[in-house]
């Protein structure tokens, strides 16, 4: 289906528009996939696939087009992913400490739990391994799935991340750690196999 | 090199991010080493597990979902709750909606004695004075059908 959006009064911004168009359409099913590897769940992927295209939308202008847009997508994404996670985190910790005047929390608290879908995931060790991804420290997460699930070299993942190659090395050594440690404490059948 | 420092740089060994003569020493010290060997290879397993799972699709409707959001259709954040702060946010943007809203209605026009026009569908279009690449489409205005532009400044968190 051809993707468009809705028109601007300004004629100056239709090519922008058309060739924003045409980098949704071919990058959105690849942006979905990280964007659920990242958050573990349907609803929370595809709200940071639209919060992303929509700040790459607002920032078109600052793209630069000889660079990879997956690139420059997977910057806004993973940003507003580790955003998002501190933000959740943070109303959590505000519910516990003001509890409303019946002694109930004053705010609804998000649910941070992941719930793998078990519509997206066909098996029992991807579901293990989905779980145990989400429960890593948000930037250990984007480092090792950068690396791992999109093949992305350390000084590409430094570009995506903002960050240096060394601090990306070191957030991939602790988060597979991490990654292996939830694996055995939570799955030791399913990772003793699937490591044999 | 002690099994130390080489377990700590064996997942930048694995996936070959190290200088040449760091990648010898590290391959000459688990190939003597059974310890470090064992945990060079439950590394690499680990990572093929990843690169290696099932690539995710996107769930029916998707593609249309997504296109509905950056028309300004729907508006993003579906099924959670904020509570309060989320609430003093909203109303402030309320006001500021409001705002261009009025503007961009303009004059009330006159009363007329006999059948008034039925105003015009508003088009989802990206307007109000406010430059595209400073507006974000949010919504659809319940009230005019229009799109609910949000602008404001987006200074980088």
């Amino acid at each position: 289906m051809p993707f468009v959006i809705a028109k601007s009064a300004s004629p100056t911004f239709a090519p922008e528009r058309t060739a924003f168009e045409a980098l949704v359409q071919k990058t959105q099913k690849q942006a979905y996939g990280l964007a659920f590897r990242l958050t573990g769940n349907s609803v929370e992927a595809e709200d940071l696939v639209q919060e992303s295209f929509l700040r790459a939308y607002r920032f078109f202008h600052r793209y630069d087009p000889t660079l990879p847009f997956t690139s420059w997508l997977y910057r806004i994404m993973t940003n507003a992913h580790v955003d998002n996670v501190r933000k959740r985190n943070r109303l959590k910790t505000t519910s516990l400490d003001q509890a409303g005047v019946d002694g109930v929390s004053a705010w609804e608290v998000p649910d941070n739990k992941p719930s793998p879908d078990r519509g997206m995931l066909d098996n029992s060790l991807d579901d293990a391994m989905q779980t145990a991804l989400v429960a890593m420290t948000p930037e250990f997460r984007t480092a090792v799935i950068l690396a791992d699930v999109e093949g992305m070299a350390y000084d590409e993942i430094a570009e995506v991340m903002k960050t240096s190659v060394g601090t990306v090395r070191s957030r991939i050594h602790r988060g597979r750690k991490q990654l292996r440690n939830h694996l055995v404490r939570h799955n030791p059948a399913i990772y003793g196999d699937a490591v044999k | 090199m002690n099994c130390r420092s080489v377990q700590q740089s064996l997942s930048a060994y694995i996936d070959q991010e190290l200088s040449g003569r760091e990648m010898l020493l590290i391959r000459s010290h688990v190939l003597e080493c059974e310890q470090c060997s064992a945990e060079e290879e439950e590394i690499r397993r680990l990572k093929g597990l990843l690169t290696n799972a099932p690539m995710v699709e996107p769930p029916d409707g998707f593609e249309q979902r997504l296109k509905e959001s950056l028309d300004g259709g729907r508006p993003l954040n579906r099924g959670r709750s904020y509570g309060l702060p989320f609430l003093g946010v909203m109303a402030l943007a309320s006001g500021v909606l409001t705002l261009l809203l009025l503007h961009a209605a303009g004059p009330r026009p006159e009363p007329q004695a006999s059948n008034p026009p039925t105003p015009p569908a508003v088009k989802a279009d990206v307007n109000f004075g406010v430059r595209a690449d400073q507006a974000s489409v949010m919504s659809h205005d319940p009230l005019s059908g229009g799109s609910v532009v949000f602008a404001t400044s987006y200074e980088r968190r």
